[in-house]
């Protein structure tokens, strides 16, 4: 029969000492990710505890000297998932010709990137794109934070998502042009609402 | 594969400025020449820049991060309890040195020694009960979890085994402990009750797997006897008290204690409480 060994009170210590040092300093990293997951402050912050609270439970599976934020992010990847597996959103039509005729008219009218940008996109604020990035789809939505607003690199991010570069790559590329079809429906739309 | 196809494979890489030089010499020719292309390339670099300065980077809500902080130090707080019940308690401080003295390398000459892996295969749940007694009462065998209440004890177990733990509440208790264990890839749970008068072991595991006997099995007489009463208190061992019974037809429980059978059999019999 297989009995563990026991813990006492300076292994428990130790436990806490080791995880203040390592996971804690990784909070507000994965407070964004939990932001970015959820797209609601309430969800993020359950989401954050619950995650950290695993953590310090598992803490002896996690392995000394790997990557301790890769490790908090997939426990916290896979607790937003079972969490809000039922909420599969299925995949609307997604229309990518739209933004690249428009594109192509206003490029002959400017070469700037920024007039360009605002002319595709408006004033868009902050949690309008917060909101067309949490309606991705989770696999895309998780690659687009990491790589394009964490700024990893796809060898981090699959760590992370603990899968080959090339399904970063494919996922980058399928998520950044839904993102850039939602962005522009969003501003699309408001444009609308401005001038009616 | 055409130029195009083989330029939408790199746009982003492009973006992320991750092409070879070769393979930029490439995409640059032909995004020259192929406004569809460009346009798909541009697009997603002007969109990656966009979504970055547009994304506001929040810090963790002080409340938020105070309350994380207080719920991990409250968990410190209940492994420190329940650890702390080794100074407490001479017997387990006893059983403590004795795991400190054997040690890992005792457990696993218990683990590899053919004697002891024949005779746990051989002998059925009841024998078993008996064996893990003396190795709890050695102190070979540690809980992993300790408890003033079964109450305590209900987080531990919780979805851990693939029967409901009979957690049942006992007086005069003065801790209990709790152990997880695999055996031959059956999940069984193990509470030990320490009371005034000495040690009270409870070995629990799936009812059914038991039935079937191909990892655990059970005597006839016992099988019979639990399927129409509920109950069985016949087993006759020289040295200590068995008792078993049947939990909600899911889980089969066997105690062990040296008091006598008909009292250790009051102890569980009122009404009992899973987790």
């Amino acid at each position: 029969m297989l009995f563990a060994s026991p813990t006492n009170n300076r292994d428990t210590e130790q436990k806490h000492e080791d995880f203040q040092r390592e996971a804690i300093p990784h909070m507000d990293i994965l407070y964004n990710y939990a932001l970015r997951l959820t797209g609601n402050t309430e969800d993020a912050n359950d989401l954050l505890q619950e995650t950290f609270l695993k953590a310090y439970r598992f803490w002896d599976k996690f392995e000394q000297g790997t990557n301790c934020r890769a490790w908090l992010f997939r426990i916290m990847r896979n607790s937003y998932i079972n969490r809000y597996r039922k909420a599969v959103k299925t995949p609307e039509h997604v229309d990518y010709n739209e933004i690249k005729e428009f594109y192509n008219t206003i490029r002959e009218q400017s070469t700037d990137a920024n007039d360009l940008s605002e002319r595709l996109y408006g004033q868009l604020l902050d949690d309008q794109v917060t909101t067309a990035i949490t309606d991705l789809p989770e696999e895309f939505r998780t690659v687009v934070i990491l790589c394009d607003i964490e700024g990893f690199t796809y060898e981090e991010a699959a760590e992370f998502v603990d899968c080959p570069i090339g399904t970063i790559r494919s996922r980058l590329h399928r998520g950044r042009k839904l993102l850039r079809d939602k962005l522009f429906k969003y501003a699309h739309e408001r444009g609308y609402e401005v001038n009616d | 594969m055409n130029e195009c196809q083989k330029t939408q494979q790199y746009i982003t890489d492009a973006v992320d400025n991750r092409l070879s030089e070769v393979d930029r010499n490439f995409f640059e020719e032909h995004i020259e020449k192929c406004p569809s292309c460009r346009n798909d390339f541009e697009l997603d670099a002007l969109t990656k820049d966009f979504v970055k300065t547009k994304i506001t980077r929040h810090t963790t809500p002080d409340s938020v991060a105070m309350r994380i902080k207080q719920e991990i130090e409250k968990q410190v707080a209940s492994e420190q309890r329940t650890t702390s019940i080794f100074t407490r308690y001479p017997l387990a401080r006893a059983a403590m040195i004795a795991m400190v003295v054997f040690g890992a390398a005792f457990i696993i000459y218990l683990l590899n020694s053919p004697d002891l892996q024949n005779t746990v295969q051989a002998a059925n749940m009841m024998d078993q009960s008996i064996e893990n007694y003396d190795l709890f009462l050695a102190g070979t065998i540690q809980p992993q979890q300790f408890g003033q209440s079964v109450d305590e004890l209900r987080e531990y177990f919780r979805e851990r085994v693939d029967f409901p733990v009979v957690l049942k509440p006992v007086k005069e208790c003065e801790w209990v402990g709790g152990v997880l264990s695999d055996y031959n890839g059956l999940s069984l749970a193990h509470l030990v009750y320490k009371m005034p008068t000495g040690i009270v072991y409870v070995y629990q595991a799936n009812w059914k797997e038991v039935r079937k006997g191909n990892k655990i099995s059970l005597s006839n007489g016992a099988i019979t006897s639990l399927s129409q009463t509920g109950w069985y208190v016949n087993g006759s061992h020289d040295k200590y008290s068995v008792v078993m019974w049947l939990y909600n037809n899911e889980t089969v429980c066997t105690a062990v204690s040296s008091m006598e059978k008909s009292e250790l059999k009051e102890m569980f019999s009122t009404e009992t409480q899973k987790y």
